[in-house]
C-alpha cells in the first residue's frame, strides 16, 4: 500500500502490512504513484512507525508491534524539557516529547524523539495555517484519534 | 461564497489560497535569513513555500470544514497552539 512520509513531503514509501516491510522512494519515482493513500510514516527516536489503514480499519504499527487504532487505544503525550509550557517556542534541538502507548494485552511502549519545528519557533513563522503537530508525529496521530477516531483518514482514493 | 452556492470543497480552496496569498505578504516583511529559512523548510515539508496547501490537509484527515477553518486563523504566535499536557 502507498504510504507517505509525516515529515518529508518529497519521499513516500509501498508499505507491506502483513510483514511491516517499508520501502521509501522519491516522490517522482515511486513505482506506487497513483495510488490510494493509505498511511503515513515517519521514526519517532529509533523506532519506525506506520498509521495505516488496512480493509477498513485504521492501525499502528509501532515497531514490529501492530495495533488496531481504536477507542481501547491509549495515548499519552508529552514535552519533556524545559519548554514545555510554551509550545510555540519549543525547537527541536532543544528537547524531546514522549509518547506512551497502551493497549489491551500488550505491554505499555514509551517512545521518545526530538519534536518541535527545527531552527526557527513557530511564533516567529507568519506561515498560515501550521499546527504544531505538522512537526510531531506522535502528537499528530493522539490528536487526530482524539477528535474523531481518525474516521476521515486514507478513506478516499485521492492521490497522497 | 455560500450565497453564490460554493461548495465546501471550492470555499476551503478560495479561503486556503486567499490566505496563502496574505501570509506571503507578511513573509516579505519578514527579515532575512529567517525568510529564506521559512520558506525552505515549508519546501521539504509542505512542498510548497508558502505553507500547507488543502491537499495537504486532506491527505492528513482534514475535512473541507477543517480546512476554511484553519484558513480563518493567523500564523506565527497567534496559531491557537494549546498545551496537550
Amino acid at each position: 500500500m502507498r504510504v507517505i512520509s509525516h515529515d518529508i513531503y518529497a519521499e513516500v514509501g509501498e508499505f507491506d502490512p502483513a510483514t511491516g516491510n517499508l520501502t521509501t522512494f522519491d516522490r517522482d519515482s515511486a513505482p506506487n504513484a497513483g495510488q490510494p493513500l493509505r498511511g503515513l510514516y515517519q521514526s519517532l527516536g529509533d523506532t519506525p512507525v506506520v498509521f495505516y489503514r488496512d480493509a477498513g480499519q485504521l492501525r499502528l504499527r509501532v515497531g514490529d508491534l501492530v495495533l488496531p487504532a481504536d477507542e481501547a487505544l491509549s495515548l499519552q503525550w508529552r514535552l519533556v524539557d524545559a519548554t514545555e509550557t510554551d509550545l510555540d517556542q519549543h525547537v527541536a534541538e532543544d528537547g524531546a516529547a514522549e509518547l506512551a502507548i497502551t493497549a489491551p494485552d500488550t505491554r505499555p511502549v514509551v517512545l521518545r524523539y526530538s519534536s518541535g519545528p527545527p531552527r526557527i519557533p513557530l511564533a516567529l513563522d507568519p506561515t498560515p495555517g501550521v499546527e504544531y503537530d505538522h512537526w510531531d508525529f506522535g502528537l499528530f496521530i493522539k490528536n487526530i484519534l482524539e477528535k474523531n477516531g481518525g474516521a476521515p483518514l486514507f478513506v478516499e482514493d485521492t492521490p497522497g | 461564497m455560500r450565497g453564490e452556492g460554493k461548495s465546501d470543497e471550492q470555499i476551503a480552496r478560495a479561503l486556503n489560497q486567499q490566505r496563502r496569498d496574505i501570509g506571503e505578504k507578511y513573509k516579505d516583511l519578514t527579515p532575512e535569513p529567517l525568510r529564506s529559512e521559512i520558506y525552505a523548510r515549508n519546501l521539504e515539508r509542505y512542498q510548497d513555500k508558502l505553507g500547507p496547501t488543502a491537499d495537504w490537509f486532506r491527505a492528513r484527515g482534514k475535512s473541507w470544514a477543517d480546512i476554511i477553518e484553519s484558513a480563518k486563523r493567523t500564523g506565527g504566535g497567534d496559531l491557537g497552539l494549546k498545551s496537550n499536557k
